[in-house]
């Protein structure tokens, strides 16, 4: 079997496990993105659509695996793409499936809301120590520059499974600097979601999970800042790689700097899970007709621009407010300027 | 540390929601909860913490910034004032007089006894310092 192979089938099984435990991370309030009693999941109507929805998961999946090992031996192209696409369009189908089977046991999201009439400012854990995964961009950028002329004049950006080149950049400006610069858009899009979630979502909404969405917060915080810390220190890596590929060969770096990407995420993502999973989660009172497909909040009447998912952990944006189809058109720019460039 | 006070409303009560953000906040202003010099959430906090249209909050702190309460000054944050307490003239007396006599009456229709009624009032007289 090829190592290509065998890396999809990892990622399919890894895609599985998560598709699998994703309904149990939602608030105790809601099942299949629909509001419910907070122990309805444990009754034999809330067990239900668990049960065929985990059964499509796996079935999809064990289909999707079936045409990854066929295309290693007959070598379709098209096979591993169209593997990930069934798998997804299953599990969209699952979780429609089972919010159809939930629905009836829906109750009216809580009436009372309640606020914290605390002004203090929040910030981004850590203040200013968030512009330092910058720096370290820039401090690399500095380091390429200083050393431009060990930089080859043509030098390898990819390589294939086996560690061997198969695309090429030229030591030009955005060449040698384009790493860089995607890395710090993909830092400021981090802290940038991070300012979004302190001033754009709820601190509070519902009497019932007003602590757990205070702790829900700052472990979302956590992991996004892990994140933009990380993806520093794997850009200026990657970025670094022309002075290193003296020989072509993928350089043990640019293995081990993924992989340690992960390792520093890992602890902030269990801290996450293990907040999602705890008891007290209540409600996000948001009303379920707002919830298109139950994944896609439109609310024009809710101020908030972030608000919790229904499904899986972190936040969503609030499409029926105006400043998230702008935040969206900004993406899509600064998209579309990173493509002509 | 002390934790802030919060304030609850209900969507399914018959009060306009500004009415009762307006009602909860006098409460905490006059119990003395919140006092003088105390900042509260800016507008568009509160709006999305409680998931109403910003004009709500808006109109709930013009109505306390105009009773004195609060200090609304355009680009600083809102604060609690030192208010003066008003002297209440007759037609002040009769309207309350009358509200209260509507609402006793209503708790004796609910089977509330005389008694009950008038340790509350005094409980409730005597907790609020202003």
């Amino acid at each position: 079997m090829r190592p290509s192979t065998l890396f999809l089938l990892c990622t399919l099984g890894a895609l599985t496990l998560l598709l699998h435990y994703l309904p149990l991370f939602s608030r105790r309030g809601l099942w299949f993105a629909i509001t419910v009693e907070p122990d309805f999941r444990d009754t034999p109507p809330g067990r239900r659509p668990l049960h065929y929805y985990r059964l499509m998961i796996w079935a999809a999946s064990l289909i999707a695996a079936m045409m990854l090992v066929a295309s290693d031996r007959f070598g379709a192209d098209a096979a591993p793409a169209l593997a990930f696409l069934l798998q997804t369009g299953c599990a969209i189908g699952a979780f429609a499936w089972a919010r159809r089977l939930v629905r009836p046991y829906a109750i009216a999201p809580p009436a009372k809301r309640m606020a914290s009439l605390s002004s203090s400012q929040e910030g981004l854990p850590g203040g200013f120590l968030n512009l330092l995964p910058v720096a370290v961009l820039v401090a690399a950028a500095l380091y390429l520059r200083a050393n431009w002329e060990r930089i080859p004049d043509r030098f390898p950006k990819h390589w294939n499974f086996d560690g061997v080149p198969d695309a090429w950049a030229e030591r030009t400006f955005w060449g040698v600097y384009g790493p860089l610069l995607t890395g710090v858009l993909l830092i400021v899009f981090i802290l940038t979601l991070g300012y979004g979630i302190i001033h754009g979502s709820p601190r509070t909404r519902t009497v019932d999970s007003a602590k757990w969405t205070g702790r829900f917060r700052r472990a979302s915080l956590r992991l996004l800042l892990a994140a933009a810390w990380s993806l520093s220190g794997l850009f200026a890596a990657i970025s670094l790689l022309p002075l290193m590929a003296a020989d072509s060969r993928l350089p043990n770096v640019a293995i081990l700097a993924p992989f340690a990407m992960l390792v520093i995420l890992a602890p902030f993502a269990y801290q996450l899970v293990r907040v999602g999973l705890e008891a007290g989660s209540g409600t996000d009172g948001t009303p379920d007709s707002a919830w298109k497909l139950g994944q896609i909040y439109f609310n024009p009447s809710d101020p908030a621009i972030l608000v919790t998912k229904r499904f899986g952990l972190g936040y969503t944006l609030n499409f029926g407010n105006r400043v998230s189809w702008f935040v969206i058109g900004l993406l899509l720019l600064a998209f579309a300027v990173a493509q002509i460039i | 540390m002390q934790d802030a006070p919060e304030i609850v409303i209900d969507l399914n009560d018959s009060t306009p929601v500004n009415r009762q953000i307006v009602d909860y906040l006098r409460a905490l202003l006059v119990e003395g909860v919140l006092q003088p010099g105390a900042a509260l959430p800016s507008v568009r906090r509160l709006a999305i913490d409680l998931g109403v249209h910003f004009n709500t909050v808006a109109d709930a702190y013009h109505t306390l910034a105009d009773e004195g309460w609060l200090d609304i000054s355009h680009g600083r944050r809102i604060t609690v004032r030192k208010r003066r307490r008003p002297s209440a003239d007759d037609a002040t007396q009769n309207t309350f007089r009358q509200r209260l006599r509507q609402l006793i009456a209503e708790m004796r229709a609910a089977g509330l006894s005389e008694s009950w009624i008038s340790r509350e009032l005094t409980s409730i007289a005597k907790g609020i310092q202003s």
